[in-house]
């Protein structure tokens, strides 16, 4: 089995409210309450979840590029939560992030040349300008484009082919990991595949360890080895893909996934909604942070934070007091087996 | 995996690459007419200031030929375009100034001392102002905020009293006033870039940048000010036709330093006793003041609409 | 509640509309033609550059300055849209054609609450402003039946002697306004009524917007990506809405969206569009069994369906054309794997291959 590579414990990622003219702190948003994850070396794991959820901020968290509140993240077994600047700067060459809006990722005045050959000098992986110019354009075909795109600038190219050269710029620091977050969610349908494809093709072929963070279930499942369910902060199941899709075990998975919308008209799907909207990270409820829409909420779930329980398998993971059969609709205690 | 049809040869380096895109901002800029006119009147002045000296011998100015009170009271004289200047004859397209020199030869010196005074003005301005700008939303905190309030003391000096003040405690020298202009003129800048940066500083390729490594320092010289430079620039522009009429004002007011001085203020202060028997003397300068702000004002005009929405996509 | 075909309540023929753009003109729509039947929902899917906001707008009348008109017309009721004015169009957006957008946050006045615009909605219409028995009918019935009823049927204004009074109105909109509030299962409407739009979530807000659309009781009611702002879950439960409310509502859906799985739940029949052409219109069952066109059968195979997790996802070759100088031809053919020389060259007829189901390609 393959070591694990990130482990996150109690991740805590608090944002504070300020208000009034002396602008104290009012409250907090608590972006990300409490995570805990461990991803294994040449694993993709997913990371679900609506706005509000946390999961943009986690993978923010997890590099730094804003900083935790509390919890630890090792990556590696190096503390990255502890570093100091220049350790940071070498973590950051090994740990990289590709954004959701190919527009906006890219800086409009680089040409794509300058904007892959520039984190290689900053982390002096190239002694000249002509060593650096010929490991772009490796770079360039890597990822599917050609040689002579290399002096053109980013408005010249689609959405697809700027989420490939933001590819490009990652690998040029020659990372272990990278956080893949929304990476397709501004792309055609059309044309997400050849992202996604290429990902998997330079997982395979580079060894490199993904966290895929979308609110699209479809795309996680086609992508990922593992997946965490994140509802307002925490996470709420995690598990092996197939047994989160198969049989979700967790309350807010289960109409999750209800809610997909199918590809088939003559599929008659069973309405499954949850009522009302969902919350902001303001205003937390109280104990099960899910228990106000949920429809199997008891006094206990009103009562305490809920635990991650193990589910139906030893790395299946339900922050969920109840096991609850889906299709029977009935609703048991879990035994006491908390993780 | 083709890319889109290129309208843009193909390109072998970096600047190539850059110049191809300026190519494509001008053809933009050609477009429109009233952007091309003051493109074209801009350049045209900008050849005269070059070539002045050339043209008219600077030592004109100082040729005073006869008295000044001689001519003004003397009314057989008739002095105005085309007329016949003092005893000699002679006759001058424009008609000649309070010291009996020839209007247009002073007005040929005097726009290239108000071009480049304003050019001087407004790149002191701007370096200044961006610099501290940058700076300031950098690093935000009460650094920022200590930057503000000192742009808030110098906007509001009115700049001729400031003038006024550094005349009478450093002389009038056109130095001076300059610094005294500048002094009005920066605190704007700052607030610009300071707004530009702040925009800027929150924008996903920065984050891209700060993941990848890059040092901060890098990151604002290199990245962020580029791209906020665009609305800067554009206030330049604008800039170089408002000083040029501050600064002809401030000479209007009796600020200058030598009432011979040929500079287009100044040649226009002289006939503001005679504004019916010589209205020449008001009218030429101050239609030549006109007509170099609008200029630059439509150069402006044209950058800010070629530059900043098409470009920047 | 089935689809009386014969009725078309708005069509378009022939659409051409360019955008004056900096960088040049950009074709956005190419002979575009479409049938809007009663009481359906018809989805118009497609990719980004597609055309089928535009279309939307054009029938609107909400196209922007630098768009032109080329050719064609937007049949409703018999007139062509295009050639009304301003004014008129106004009038039509008011109680005939209601439009709800993607972002409320900027289709909504931040400045006032909720309460004044929808009642807006209500009191704009003449066949209140002048009908005393209509209004009799409002104030007397009472909440859910009463909304329905007062959905359905709609008078054609017959005046009286003088407008009701602004008062009289004013109660008439607010009880109307609680009541499509709840229609559209918005908990407690009177607070919600108070409100300003930027105090509600995304889903409410969208809730809100329908209702100021049904409020008009318009006859077509054109959904711009009504859902692409939302979270899932929000997202099933505003297309639950819309299932419901169709037997609510005598009137026409036209349901824009690039996702054809929300097109398979939602809609009874569905129009392709790409880079400004219509490619296949077919029944929504007859779509997915057979779509004929290669767009098409490429598009379905690059959705991925969660029931059946796939190894490897298919893409299409290539990228959306630059609309500025499409392809000649048929504006497909560089990314078509069926393409053939007559692609290149001459551009295809939307065609019936069967039975309602119609293509714009030259392999048939």
């Amino acid at each position: 089995m393959a070591e694990e590579l990130l482990v996150v414990e109690g991740l805590k990622t608090w944002f504070p409210l300020k208000a009034g003219v002396l602008q104290r702190t009012v409250g907090h948003v608590r972006a990300v309450d409490g995570v805990s994850l461990r991803v294994r070396k040449g694993e993709t794991h997913g990371l679900v979840g609506e706005s509000g959820s946390g999961k943009t901020t986690l993978g923010k968290s997890v590099l730094r590029l804003v900083e935790p509140t509390a919890g630890t993240v090792f990556f590696d077994n190096i503390d990255v939560t502890k570093a100091d600047k220049t350790q940071l700067r070498k973590l950051r060459s090994r740990m990289q992030i590709i954004f959701q809006d190919p527009y906006a990722s890219l800086d409009p005045r680089q040409t794509v040349r300058s904007l892959l050959t520039e984190p290689m000098r900053t982390h002096k992986l190239v002694s000249s300008k002509a060593e650096a110019t010929k490991r772009a354009t490796e770079l360039l075909s890597l990822v599917g484009l050609n040689e002579e795109h290399a002096y053109r600038f980013p408005h010249e190219f689609s959405g697809g082919q700027r989420q490939r050269i933001a590819v490009a710029r990652a690998l040029a620091v020659e990372p272990d990991f990278i956080i893949l977050d929304e990476p397709t969610s501004f792309l055609d349908v059309s044309v997400q595949a050849q992202v996604l494809d290429l990902l998997k093709d330079l997982q395979k072929r580079l060894g490199l360890t993904y966290v895929f963070i979308s609110h699209n279930l479809s795309v996680v499942q086609y992508m990922s080895d593992r997946v965490g369910v994140m509802y307002l902060g925490k996470i709420v199941e995690d598990a092996q893909r197939d047994m989160l899709y198969k049989s979700p075990e967790h309350p807010y998975s289960f109409y999750l996934m209800a809610a997909i919308p199918i590809p088939d008209p003559e599929f008659k799907k069973i309405p499954r909604l949850l009522s009302g909207d969902v919350p902001s990270p303001v205003n937390i409820p109280s104990g099960c942070r899910f228990h106000p829409r949920c429809p199997y909420a008891t006094e206990k779930c009103r009562a305490g934070e809920v635990p991650l329980y193990q589910g139906s398998s030893s790395d299946h993971h339900v922050a969920c007091h109840y096991n609850i059969d889906f299709e029977a609709e009935k609703a048991t205690l879990r035994p006491d087996v908390i993780l | 995996m083709t890319s889109r049809p290129d309208r843009k040869d193909s390109r072998e380096s970096e600047t190539g690459a850059r110049i191809a895109e300026l190519k494509y901002a001008l053809h933009l800029m050609r477009q429109n007419p009233l952007v091309l006119s003051g493109l074209v009147l801009v350049v045209f002045f900008i050849l005269l200031s070059v070539t002045a000296t050339w043209i008219v011998n600077p030592d004109e100015a100082y040729v005073l030929e006869f008295a000044r009170s001689y001519c003004w009271s003397n009314r057989a004289i008739s002095w105005g375009p085309q007329g016949a200047a003092c005893p000699q004859g002679v006759t001058y397209v424009l008609g000649s100034d309070g010291f009996g020199r020839d209007l247009l030869k002073m007005m040929i010196l005097a726009i290239p001392l108000d071009i480049s005074i304003a050019l001087v003005i407004v790149a002191a301005a701007t370096a200044f102002g961006v610099v501290i700008g940058a700076i300031a939303a950098w690093m935000g905190g009460k650094f920022d905020e200590a930057i503000l309030r000192i742009t808030d003391i110098f906007f509001a000096f009115p700049g001729l009293v400031l003038a006024l003040v550094f005349a009478a405690l450093f002389g009038r020298t056109i130095e001076n006033l300059a610094i005294a202009v500048l002094l009005v003129w920066w605190p704007t800048y700052v607030r610009l870039t300071r707004g530009q940066v702040l925009v800027e500083k929150e924008k996903t390729y920065v984050e891209a940048l700060r993941s990848l490594g890059v040092s901060p320092v890098r990151i604002v010289l290199f990245h962020i000010i580029p791209n906020a430079i665009y609305p800067i620039l554009v206030n330049m522009t604008l800039d170089i036709g408002g000083v040029i009429l501050t600064f002809s004002a401030l000479m209007f007011l009796g600020f200058s330093p030598s009432p011979a001085l040929p500079e287009l203020g100044n040649l226009a202060a002289d006939g503001i006793g005679h504004v019916f028997t010589a209205p020449w003397l008001i009218i030429f300068p101050g239609l030549t003041i006109l007509i170099i702000a609008l200029a630059f004002n439509l150069v402006g005009d044209g950058l800010r609409d070629v530059l900043d929405p098409r470009l920047r996509r | 509640m089935e689809v009386k075909k014969n009725e078309t309540v708005l069509e378009t023929r022939d659409l051409t509309v360019n955008f004056q753009t900096y960088r040049g003109e950009v074709k956005a729509l190419d002979r575009v033609e479409l049938g809007l039947f009663r009481h359906e929902v018809l989805a118009l899917v497609g990719e980004s550059g597609c055309g089928k906001s535009v279309t939307a707008l054009t029938i609107l009348g909400l196209l922007p300055q630098n768009a032109h008109v080329l050719d064609g017309e937007v049949l409703f009721r018999g007139e062509d849209l295009l050639k009304k004015s301003a004014e008129q169009m106004r009038s039509i957006r008011a109680e005939e054609i209601a439009a709800v957008f993607q972002d409320p946050v900027t289709f909504l006045n931040p400045v006032l609450t909720i309460g004044v615009q929808l009642k807006e909605a209500f009191q704009v219409q003449r066949e209140l402003v002048w009908n005393e028995g209509s209004n009799d009918q409002v104030e007397s019935g009472a909440g859910d039946r009463n909304i329905k009823d007062f959905l359905l049927r709609k008078h054609e204004p017959q005046p009286t002697s003088r407008p009701v009074s602004g008062r009289r109105m004013e109660r008439i909109a607010e009880e109307l306004s609680k009541d499509i509030l709840r229609l559209v299962r918005l908990p407690d409407p009177e607070r919600i009524l108070t409100q300003y739009p930027h105090e509600l979530s995304g889903g409410m807000r969208q809730r809100c917007m329908i209702a100021m659309a049904l409020a008009r009781r318009p006859s077509i009611i054109i959904a711009d990506e009504i859902t692409t702002a939302l979270d899932v879950t929000v997202q099933a439960q505003i297309l639950n809405l819309l299932k419901e409310l169709r037997d609510a509502i005598d009137a026409s859906t036209l349901l824009i969206t690039h996702d054809l799985s929300i097109a398979a739940e939602t809609a009874d029949r569905i129009i392709v569009m790409y880079a400004g052409n219509v490619v296949e219109v077919a029944s929504t069952k007859d779509l997915f069994r057979k779509p004929l066109h290669p767009y098409t059968q490429l598009l379905m195979k690059c959705i991925p369906d969660v029931r059946k997790p796939v190894i490897r996802l298919e893409s299409i070759h290539g990228s959306v054309p630059d609309l500025i100088e499409p392809p000649p031809g048929c504006r497909f053919h560089p990314r078509c794997p069926f393409v053939m020389e007559t692609c290149r060259v001459n551009k295809p007829i939307l065609k019936e291959v069967r039975d309602g189901h119609l293509v714009h390609c030259h392999l048939y």
